[in-house]
């Protein structure tokens, strides 16, 4: 439910985005998804290039035996997508490329979890650690015109990863699933990932300082990556959470253990300060799709959290009030700084006049 | 009458290569005042956007036209087929083709029916699409399906070069992803006993790889001059 909608939105967000394709260096011009039908038409052949050379590896490796594992072909090709998508500056082949990185990743971590029988958490935190550096990477790419489109791509995939999975812990199966996920050996038995989340947590802390020192990011943006990076160091290290005290199997009958509902309303309050966050930032820098971006997550949220079970017991008149208040005050911060520079414009040009 | 003129001389200043800037800067200069100025450029904006829209409806109506053609041809042979031998659908295939991208080419550069004359190469490369599969048909050549689209898109790519049809292009893109779908990858195929690459040729992949990188790369470098920043 949560993806399709995510899937529809998306469609519109993009259909949109092409009706509004203008050439030209105009404001929020990165955010075209073409610059011209030559654009266009190279961005998919090079993406289709890329797909292509994926298949071939995998025929000639069929043919010669399989000496390579389908995941090896895998990394091959995202690898050299990227590399294509980097010298050609082509968001097509990088966005697809890097998300065949993620997949190589998430296949390996999840055979190296099985042979050792560690917490699949550990899997979830991992992707989890990715989209953050994602979202770091975007924000290292701003400062050159040639990468603010590559940039995107790094921003976009990493707030969509984030929010996704934060979307799913507030839910009732997401719960369930931090229950199951959370059992089992400590991820420390296995080299392998031990030492992905070093190299990821190396490459997130180095980003976050570069960033930072470059003031590429604000600083309450830095805190909040910074708050979100020790939330799944947290996490990954929990013992098995007991989320429910019964599980019948049907709604009537379940109940939320202490833990639980400290996660829940944990999760809840996490995922929709995250997307007053994104609506905010977008406030700040002044730029509308993060704004708009916000606000469609934020509709999806209250959607399907009206039909979560979960909100029966918190009340869910509470919940759409207690929303619905902290959008007013964040509004009217926003209409009132929204003033305040108008002003300081209109001043600005009495002053030039 | 006097803002005629105006629209005719910007008009032109736009020709040279003149930006909006300095157009505005170069009329203020000579007296006129901003209202006249933002007045004449409305009205070649809207007259441009009228012909746009006339063009576009021109494109739309006989591209439908080139397909449906291309859809009734189709339907012709196939109710025939069984009757025809070899030679005759061949003969018919290879005819269609050609007289299709004769024609469009013919109409495109020598009558100057630029859209008619595109429609018309795009049905011959649909025309091109579908004789590629009714050819394996008539010769029972076995091969996998997504084979054939590759063949359609390397055939269209080099075509959409040689008349520089943008239509073209987005043709082979179409059936360049038809073709990686149609795939089911190795690593379905390693969860069943079915070999999707018992009947491909990896060579045939790895030129799809090369030509469809060197399209993007062609593509690519005609770029216009004012976007070069970007990259």
């Amino acid at each position: 439910m949560i993806f399709l909608l995510l899937i529809i939105g998306l469609v519109v967000y993009l259909i949109i985005r092409i009706e509004g394709t203008k050439r030209g260096r105009e404001k929020g011009w990165y955010l075209q998804l073409f610059f011209s039908k030559e654009d266009a038409v190279s961005q998919f052949f090079f993406l289709l290039s890329a797909s292509f050379l994926g298949i071939t590896l995998l025929a000639f490796n069929k043919n010669l035996g399989n000496p390579l594992s389908w995941q090896t072909i895998l990394l091959l090709a995202s690898v050299i997508g990227v590399v294509i998508g980097y010298y050609f500056k082509v968001i097509y082949t990088l966005a697809v490329s890097l998300m065949g990185l993620v997949g190589w990743w998430g296949v390996q971590a999840a055979k190296w979890i099985e042979e050792k029988d560690i917490k699949i958490v550990a899997l979830f935190t991992g992707l989890l650690f990715i989209a953050t550096i994602f979202y770091l990477l975007g924000r290292a790419h701003e400062k050159e015109i040639k990468f603010k489109r590559v940039s995107m791509v790094y921003s976009i995939l990493g707030l969509i990863f984030i929010t996704n999975i934060l979307f799913f812990l507030s839910t009732e199966y997401g719960l369930r699933a931090l229950q199951s996920i959370t059992k089992g050996a400590s991820f420390f038995t296995s080299w392998e990932i031990t030492f992905s989340f070093f190299v990821f947590l190396a490459f997130l802390v180095g980003i976050l300082v570069y960033t930072l020192s470059k003031n590429l990011i604000f600083k309450s943006e830095a805190v909040a990556v910074g708050f979100l990076t020790v939330l799944f160091c947290i996490i990954i290290l929990l013992p098995q959470q007991i989320m429910f005290l019964q599980q019948k199997g049907y709604y009537g009958n379940v109940r939320l253990s202490t833990i639980g509902i400290l996660w829940a309303v944990f999760f809840n309050i996490l995922i929709f300060l995250e997307l007053v966050g994104i609506i905010f930032l977008g406030y700040l820098r002044r730029e509308n799709w993060l704004i708009n971006l916000g606000i469609f997550f934020i509709f999806i949220l209250i959607l399907i959290k009206y039909f979560d079970w979960f909100f029966t017991f918190l009340n869910k008149s509470i919940f759409f009030i207690g929303a619905g208040v902290l959008l007013l005050v964040c509004g009217w911060f926003m209409e009132k700084g929204r003033r305040y520079l108008l002003s300081a414009i209109e001043k600005k040009k009495r002053e030039k006049n | 009458m006097k803002s005629q003129k105006l629209i005719e001389y910007i008009q032109s200043l736009l020709n040279q290569g003149k930006t909006k800037e300095e157009i505005y800067k170069e009329l203020l200069n000579q007296g006129w005042s901003v209202e006249t100025i933002q007045d004449a450029f409305n009205q070649i904006t809207a007259k441009k956007e009228k012909e746009d829209i006339q063009k576009k409806a021109i494109r739309v109506i006989v591209t439908i036209g080139a397909i449906l053609i291309g859809v009734g041809i189709f339907s012709f042979i196939a109710a025939n087929w069984q009757e025809m031998t070899k030679l005759t659908k061949v003969l018919i295939i290879i005819t269609a083709m050609m007289s299709s991208y004769i024609g469009g080419w013919f109409l495109r550069e020598k009558r100057y029916y630029e859209k008619t004359g595109e429609a018309l190469l795009l049905l011959g490369a649909i025309i091109y699409g579908a004789g590629v599969f009714l050819i394996a048909q008539i010769f029972h050549i076995r091969g996998n399906w997504p084979d054939g689209f590759i063949l359609w898109m390397m055939g269209t790519i080099i075509m959409a070069f040689a008349v520089e049809s943008f239509l073209l292009f987005y043709l082979a893109i179409l059936a360049g992803f038809v073709a990686i779908i149609g795939y089911p990858f190795g690593i379905f195929g390693a969860f069943s006993s079915y070999d999707p690459f018992l009947l491909t040729s990896p060579f045939l992949l790895l030129v799809a790889t090369i030509i469809t990188f060197v399209a993007g790369w062609l593509v690519k470098k005609r770029m216009p001059p004012e976007l070069k920043e970007f990259y």
